[in-house]
């Protein structure tokens, strides 16, 4: 090929022309880490990897790596509900991940992405949370689920809802009783209380390019480019438990329905992941 | 749900009160008890550290009913954000900022989708240029599976899955979609249709609004 | 300042943002104003409002207060700064426009004009563009003539919406003409949303300035009675 003086590298033309670059090659049927439009970047899931905590996952999916954390703690209920224990979502996004985000307290992203993990909690009743009541209107369990994002690549939802999901199901607690006598609730030195999930929900997110290519699990460039994103949340039944979609172009119910299809499909691969994580 | 006294696919009355405050451009409005006030300024100076070269900056600001904003505001401010943004001609005011400030007045429910509809009216009676219009609607599906649209609080408590949806008026394609809860693919559907028809309905009102407005 | 009569104006119909109007635009002398845009073949609007037509010119009418400055339009600004070569003005714009001292009847490098921080200007706007600050001038480009442009002294600025003062330049609210048969007043209307007043007592200048913020909101007939209200 002749090499002319307007011929310029990829990576320049990208930051020139993203929505072009990308463009070419979705017209080849490829995106730019090599994937086809329907492939999920390869994911890992490691269960119980802290120690320290009560239950704890790792998730990678590509480079995106998420770290969860729950440490359980004792607190009193609501006076309207004084049977039912709290399950705190928090994530963390700080420039270790990626330097897009700034550090001291929680952007926006994080704030929203944190609001989302705690309504898919509530919303579709994961936990029954009267099971972490310890004496009614006295004491009751709080889990702090922390999350705390090591590398940013785009997809962060979907891995933060595997780490969240799979750290829940290996919360260890242990046996803890009221003591009248003292007031105080007295903790077995030993781990042996599990937790019982009503429900094991995965997001599948995909992004829209140009109104029409559906890109499953996005990168973080290709995030950035697309600007519309749809998640999807499935149960292990099928069931639905959460859809978001913002921003970008309006999108059609046959775009709905597809995302729903790849997601059921996605809903098998997680879940044998996560299986073969025990 | 015997205590609705609409029909389950009816809306509560809709009432537009532009210009409410002096700004560039604001609405007040209302789904029966449920009611946000929008304000608009801009295009106006923009912070050199938001300034974007392209385009406009667009910022939104949400306050809560009572209290200090907390995640869920903030996670509002990022909604009625990124659906304006999708719709505002932006490359139009390069260096420039827009700014959104919506206060909630009165909360019985679908906050989101009252502040949305706010939203787009006051950037309409603000004159700033946008390519479509973004129209919000919520229902719920209740234990029984019925549908109910524009649900009241105490119905959205009892209900088995929430939907909030914005439409665009061109396409009557999703700007944004909010569904939480327990659904069906079916249900989704149904739940889209139906809010699909509100929707023209609310455009309907926008447009007498306006009408009357400027006569 | 001196304003023909304008060709009927009619309002076609309400639009929304999105809205597409058809229109032919092959046309010969079709002209879209502000909050219409072409796209391909069709036409669609971007604003709310009434579309109007006039002649060939159709635009979207609408209360939009913010200003967007356009070229060769009259706006009444203040100065809020001085630089080397201009002074800094607000017009009610996203940007300070640039007004430079070489923009006057006579200006030259030696002979700068004299005005201060605070001062009333009305100008016209030489340049405008959305990537760039607007340009203003306090001449006539036609024959370099100060022309009524410059510096308004004494009196004062009512804001009101871009609609008022467009009715009030093409005397679709004759609110000037009536109020002048009462009493002697000066105006400089701009287009952005400013209208300078004077006149020869402080009481005068109030009465004008009330009189005119209320019209805003009255049609003809109205504007007669408020005014033969004040005659008696």
């Amino acid at each position: 090929m002749v090499k002319n003086s307007l011929a310029f590298e990829a990576e320049t033309f990208r930051k020139i022309q993203p929505q072009e670059y990308l463009r070419r090659f979705i017209q080849g049927n490829i995106r730019p880490d090599g994937r086809s439009l329907s492939q999920f970047r390869p994911t890992t899931v490691n269960q119980s990897c802290i120690t320290t905590t009560n239950g704890s996952s790792m998730v990678r999916i590509g480079n995106t790596t998420v770290v969860c954390g729950i440490k359980a703690e004792v607190a009193t209920p609501k006076f309207n509900s004084p049977l039912e224990g709290y399950l705190v979502p928090n994530i963390d996004l700080s420039p270790i991940c990626s330097p897009k985000f700034k550090p001291g307290p929680p952007g926006e992203l994080a704030q929203v992405l944190s609001e989302n993990l705690n309504n898919l909690l509530k919303s579709a009743s994961v936990l029954d949370l009267t099971s972490l009541c310890i004496k009614e209107g006295i004491a009751v369990w709080v889990l702090y689920i922390d999350l705390v994002c090591v590398n940013y690549d785009g997809n962060i939802y979907d891995a933060s809802v595997i780490g969240m999901i799979t750290a829940l199901t290996n919360v260890k607690l242990p046996e803890a009783t009221f003591e009248e006598s003292s007031g105080l609730v007295k903790a077995t030195e030993e781990l042996s209380v599990t937790l019982k999930l009503q429900r094991i929900p995965y997001s599948v997110t995909v992004a829209l390019f140009d109104g029409q290519h559906l890109l499953v699990d996005p990168t973080e460039v290709e995030e950035s480019i697309t600007s519309e994103q749809i998640t999807i949340v499935f149960d292990e039944v099928g069931q639905l438990c959460s859809i978001w979609k913002v921003g970008g172009l309006p999108s059609s119910p046959e775009h709905l329905k597809q995302c729903m299809n790849i997601a059921r499909e996605r809903y098998k691969q997680i879940s044998m992941i996560v299986k073969s994580s025990i | 749900m015997a205590s609705r006294k609409r029909p389950p696919s009816k809306i509560r009355t809709i009432s537009i009160e532009p210009n409410y405050v002096n700004r560039d451009g604001s609405a007040l409005f209302k789904f029966g008890d449920s009611a946000v006030v929008c304000s608009v300024n801009g295009p106006t100076e923009v912070k050199l550290r938001d300034e974007k070269v392209d385009k406009a900056t667009i910022d939104v600001i949400f306050k809560p009913l009572v209290g200090l904003p907390g995640t869920k505001d903030k996670t509002h401010e990022y909604i009625i954000r990124s659906t304006v943004e999708s719709v505002i001609k932006s490359n139009l005011y390069p260096r420039t900022l827009i700014q959104i400030v919506c206060q909630v007045m009165m909360d019985d429910g679908n906050i989101l989708a009252t502040a949305i509809n706010a939203t787009t009216y006051a950037l309409m009676n603000a004159g700033v240029e946008m390519k479509d219009i973004a129209v919000a609607v919520a229902c719920i599906v209740n234990k029984d599976g019925n549908i109910l649209i524009d649900p009241e609080l105490r119905e959205i408590e009892k209900a088995q899955s929430y939907h909030t949806f914005a439409f665009s008026k061109t396409s009557f394609g999703l700007l944004f979609c909010e569904s939480t809860g327990l659904f069906t693919e079916e249900q989704y559907f149904e739940c889209y249709a139906i809010c699909k028809i509100a929707a023209q309905e609310i455009i309907d009102k926008i447009r007498m609004k306006i009408q009357l407005d400027l006569t | 300042m001196k304003h023909s009569k304008p060709t009927e104006r009619t309002k076609v119909k309400v639009v929304l943002p999105g809205d597409t109007v058809s229109l032919d635009v092959t046309t010969p002398g079709i002209t879209l104003g502000p909050g219409l845009i072409q796209a391909g073949d069709s036409i669609s609007c971007t604003k709310a409002g009434f579309l109007v037509r006039s002649g060939s010119i159709y635009w979207v009418e609408n209360d939009q207060k913010r200003y967007i400055p356009e070229t060769g339009e009259h706006v009444v600004g203040r100065i809020s700064g001085k630089g080397g070569e201009f002074y800094r003005v607000d017009i009610g714009s996203a940007h300070q426009a640039i007004l430079p001292f070489l923009a006057f009847e006579n200006a030259t490098k030696k002979n700068r004009p004299n005005l201060n921080i605070g001062d009333l200007i009305y100008a016209r706007v030489a340049l405008a563009n959305k990537d760039m600050d607007p340009e203003l001038q306090c001449l006539n480009p036609m024959n370099n003539k100060a022309d009524g442009f410059g510096k308004l002294e004494g009196g004062m600025v009512l804001k009101c919406s871009l609609r008022y003062c467009q009715r009030l330049l093409t005397q679709e609210t004759d609110i000037c003409k009536l109020l002048g048969q009462v009493l002697q007043f000066e105006v400089s209307i701009g287009m952005n949303g400013r209208v300078w007043l004077s006149s020869d007592t402080i009481k005068h200048i109030s009465l004008v300035y009330n009189v005119l913020k209320q019209a805003e909101a009255l049609n003809n007939s109205e504007c007669k009675a408020l005014v033969n209200k004040l005659a008696v």
